[in-house]
Order: structure tokens, then C-alpha cells, then sequence
């Protein structure tokens, strides 16, 4: 139950799951449609990128 | 405590109390208290969902869990907030805000009927006050260990004031104390880590330093941690119980943090609301993580230190006269702001979901309910703080194992509610006696909370696919 049986794997596993959730997220958040107020500064989607950009970077990094 | 640092402690406090109280003088409606008459900007929202959200738990406890893990309790701001809170304000929070609703299960029992409406708004009841005990037990470990203080004194003169103002302001009065507790906190926290920093030498001689200490310290720059090392935190719970379960559970399905977002003012600023504070999750573990790993090193004269006592003695340390004060401001910032979100939340799912369907008639007043409901929960939270004493890695895990513990099926029901359209209330209720009775077995059997999630989460999904399809609902079978 405490997932034993991959005791000695390499995390970079986990990494690279980590990396492909946020770029699904990534893919998600731009193919959604945007509301009638979202524009120029208020585009949410704008908001997103750095967020998840920075977030791959520090799993990378550490 | 130098004159100086009770000054500020006392002038904040002061300034807090009155605030709340100016505010509570203006509430005057149902809608007022609950969601604040649906006026609050995204920004104050972000600040207040961080604020209660980072808490005193994360000062004592977070900077505790850094000092022995390392790292890798950055996870808890990071894969634990930020994917939850993009999908949260892109996805499920427009649709609570469209909807109207006041609390979590007031939106599935629109979706799932009133039986499971009523038992999610008991469990919740029940646990907001276990939570509320979490956070006392830590102002009682900052203020009795650093300044002495009677620990039962400390956690009633806390109990007082958040009861004071919440219970007369309601969510107006928490997210507005809370934005000015999110700047002392940041404040108070980056001061220490700067002042620490500069201690070691700045970021790179403290790497150096952690790089230099041998096998003890292998995986305090680790995010993410092999499973089978001597870890609190193996990369598998990391993932799939921290980011897969309760992060997602914690921001898209916990009354408190959705009671903020439901009190803004466009479903625009719902949205950004979440997204605003996922920037600053970002850079919360600059104040509270990065703490515990100069704790390492500056606290090396200090002899297997007890985990909640790392940041206390951080500030005494490190930290001269004034200074002091504004950080134990801030504690009592972090502190307040998350006694004040559960009690109000609480009292709305007490009030909405509970006291109004069974008891209420044309005369129920619900302003008067919901300010009751505030107060007992704070003594309910009071009566439980022995609890958190049986939890032997501190507060940290005594909160989140708390919340491991029914977050999953929490998670499967918000989740099959809004994207599984068979779903049905025989599916819902499954889930959620299944769901918990799983993980009281799990944690019984000394799993890892985290893992505890996840098992839980998985025997949710297969009882709500099942029970739907062998008992669909009455439209969906026709």
C-alpha cells in the first residue's frame, strides 16, 4: 500500500510526470473557450503560462 | 519579551479588533455575512485564500517539516496548490459561482440529493472543528514555548478575538483582515529568510553547506525523494496522494476556500481570484520553507530540536527587538485568518445545509444562526486541541491527516458531479461512507497518509462507477 515495489527507482520518473501534467494542463487551458470579458490583461490564459512555465522549471531544477 | 515586541503585538491585535468590529457594525443581511453581498475583488480574494491557506500551520509546522525533509516541503505550495487552483478558477468555480450556491454541499446536494447533502455538511461540521484544534494547538506551541505563555491562556485570547470579529463580520470581515494579514505575514516571513540568508552566506553557501553534510542531509535539496529513503515524503505520495487527491479535493471541494470565491463580485474575478493566489503559493516557500533549511544551520547548537519549535527559535535568534514583534504579528496574522475562515465556514454549512432545512420555520433567523454556529465551533475547535497531541511528527501532520481522511471521496464527488452524468445518489452515498471507512481502516493499519489519500480516492472511484451503474437514478434509468 505504500507503493514498496518501486523502492530504488529513479524520481526523474516522477519528473517527467509532474512535466506532463502541467503540459496537459497547458493544452486544456487553450483550447477552452474564452469568456466575453477576457481580454488584454484580463485573458486568464496569459495569467496561466508563467505559473505553469516556472512550475516545470523548479521540478527540474531541485 | 522586550516592551518593544509586546507593543506590536498589541497595537495589531487592537488594530484587527476594530477593523473586525467596524465591519461587523455593517453587516447586515444574510448574504452580508455568508458571501460578503457578493462585493469582493479578485485580488482580496487571492490574498485571503493564501493567507488562510499558509496559516500558522505552515509557519511552525512547514518550516518544522523543512528543517527535517528538506525541500521537498515546498510540494505542499507547489504540486499541492498550483495545478488544483488553475483547474479550479478555469473550471469549477465559475460553475459554484453561476449556480448561486453558499456552500460545497449545498452545489451536491443540487446534484446528488439531500441525504448526501446532509451527511457531507456533518462530516465537514465535525471536521472544521478537528481543524480549528490544529491551529490552536499551534499558537499555543509558538507562545508557551518562545514567551511562556500558559498555553490555555494563549488559545482563549485567540478564541476571543477571532470570535469577536468573525462571528460579527462573516466573510466581509475575514477577507478583509486577511489581506492585511497576508502582507505582515509576507513581511515578517521574508524578513527572517532574508536575515537568515544572510547569516549563511546567501543561497549558495547554504547549498554548499547542505551538499557538504553527508548522507543525513542526501535529500533536503530533493523535490522530489526516492521511495524506500528515509522519508516522510516519498515522490509516490508527492504525486499521486498530495497532487492527484487532496490538492485538488483541498482547493476545488473545502468550504473555506470556496465561500471566498463565492462572495466576489463578477464571475471574472471568481475565476482570476484562484490564479492570483496560485502566484502567490509560488513564492510562499521563500518565507516558510526556506526558513527550516537555515534552521539547519543556525540552530546547530540546539540539540535535536522539537519540529514545531524550529521557527520560534529562528525568531528568537536571529531577530532583534521590534523585529520580533512584527514577527510574532504575523503568526497571530496567519493564525487568526485560518481560526476565522473555518469558523465562518462552518457556520455557513452549519446554518445553510443543517440548521435551516430541519429547524428553521418563516421566523429563523439565519444572521443570528450562522453567528452562534461561529462561536460554538471556536469552542468545539478549543475542546479538541488534546487531540493533536497523539499526531508525533507535530501539527503538520495531525492537519493534514486530518484531511487525508475524507478528502478522496470528497474529490470523487465533486469530480463524478460535475463531468459524470450517471453519477447517481445511491453512487454518491456509497462513495462517502466507503470512502471514509476505507481510510479509518488504511490509517488504522499505519499507512502513510498521503498513500492513505490516494487508496481511498481509488476505492471511491470504483464505489461511485459501480453503484451508478447497478443503482442509476430514477431519470437516467427511464
Amino acid at each position: 500500500m505504500n507503493f514498496e515495489w518501486l523502492a530504488g527507482t529513479d524520481t526523474i520518473i516522477g519528473t517527467w510526470l509532474h512535466t506532463m501534467v502541467y503540459v496537459a494542463l497547458l493544452v486544456w487551458v487553450f483550447t477552452r473557450s474564452r469568456a466575453e470579458d477576457e481580454r488584454g490583461w484580463r485573458d486568464l490564459r496569459l495569467w496561466v503560462v508563467p505559473l505553469v512555465t516556472v512550475q516545470i522549471l523548479l521540478y527540474w531544477i531541485f | 519579551m522586550h516592551s518593544l515586541d509586546v507593543t506590536v503585538i498589541v497595537v495589531y491585535l487592537l488594530a484587527t479588533l476594530a477593523l473586525g468590529i467596524y465591519l461587523a457594525i455593517r453587516t447586515k443581511t444574510a448574504e452580508d455575512f455568508f458571501v460578503a453581498g457578493k462585493r469582493l475583488p479578485f485580488w482580496a480574494i487571492g490574498m485571503s485564500l493564501v493567507v488562510s491557506d499558509i496559516g500558522a500551520i505552515e509557519m511552525i509546522g512547514g518550516t518544522g517539516g523543512a528543517f527535517r525533509h528538506g525541500i521537498t516541503q515546498a510540494n505542499y505550495e507547489w504540486i499541492g496548490c498550483v495545478p488544483a487552483m488553475i483547474i479550479g478558477g478555469l473550471l469549477f468555480i465559475p460553475l459554484y459561482w453561476r449556480t448561486g450556491i453558499y456552500s460545497v454541499p449545498e452545489f451536491l446536494g443540487t446534484r446528488f440529493g439531500p441525504v448526501v447533502r446532509t451527511l457531507l455538511a456533518i462530516v465537514w461540521c465535525v471536521f472544521l472543528a478537528a481543524l480549528l484544534s490544529t491551529f490552536f494547538e499551534a499558537s499555543a506551541k509558538m507562545f508557551e514555548d518562545v514567551l511562556g505563555w500558559d498555553r490555555w491562556v494563549t488559545i482563549s485570547v485567540v478564541a476571543v478575538l477571532v470570535g469577536v470579529y468573525t462571528a460579527g463580520g462573516g466573510l466581509g470581515a475575514v477577507v478583509v483582515t486577511d489581506v492585511i494579514q497576508c502582507v505582515v505575514l509576507f513581511i515578517g516571513g521574508m524578513i527572517l529568510a532574508f536575515v537568515g540568508l544572510a547569516e549563511v552566506g546567501g543561497i549558495d553557501g547554504l547549498m554548499t553547506k547542505i551538499d557538504a553534510s553527508g548522507p543525513d542531509l542526501a535529500h533536503h535539496l530533493d523535490l522530489l525523494i526516492p521511495v524506500g529513503a528515509d522519508t516522510d515524503f516519498p515522490w509516490t505520495g508527492v504525486l499521486l496522494g498530495l497532487g492527484l487527491v487532496l490538492s485538488p479535493a483541498y482547493w476545488l471541494g473545502n468550504q473555506a476556500i470556496v465561500q471566498r470565491t463565492l462572495g466576489a463580485k463578477s464571475e471574472w474575478d471568481a475565476k482570476a481570484s484562484m490564479l492570483f493566489g496560485a502566484f502567490l503559493k509560488t513564492i510562499v516557500p521563500i518565507a516558510f520553507v526556506l526558513p527550516g533549511l537555515l534552521g539547519l544551520f543556525l540552530l546547530s547548537d540546539v540539540v535535536d530540536p522539537d519540529l514545531d519549535k524550529v521557527y520560534p527559535l529562528l525568531i528568537e535568534k536571529l531577530l532583534p527587538v521590534g523585529v520580533r514583534g512584527i514577527l510574532y504579528a504575523a503568526f497571530l496574522a496567519a493564525l487568526m485568518s485560518s481560526v476565522d475562515s473555518y469558523a465562518n465556514s462552518a457556520a455557513t454549512i452549519f446554518t445553510r445545509d443543517i440548521y435551516c432545512r430541519f429547524f428553521g420555520n418563516e421566523k429563523t433567523n439565519p444572521l443570528l444562526v450562522g453567528r452562534v454556529t461561529c462561536i460554538v465551533t471556536i469552542l468545539l475547535g478549543v475542546a479538541l486541541v488534546p487531540l493533536v497531541d497523539n499526531f508525533e511528527n507535530g501539527i503538520f501532520e495531525a492537519f493534514q491527516s486530518y484531511l487525508a481522511f475524507f478528502q478522496g471521496p470528497t474529490l470523487v464527488l465533486l469530480l463524478a458531479g460535475v463531468l459524470w452524468r450517471r453519477a447517481s445518489a445511491v453512487g454518491a452515498l456509497a462513495t462517502l461512507l466507503g470512502g471514509i471507512a476505507v481510510s479509518a481502516t488504511l490509517t488504522s493499519l499505519k499507512v502513510h497518509f498521503l498513500h492513505v489519500a490516494f487508496w481511498s480516492f481509488a476505492a471511491s472511484v470504483v464505489l461511485m462507477v459501480s453503484a451508478s451503474l447497478l443503482r442509476p437514478d430514477v431519470e437516467v434509468a427511464k
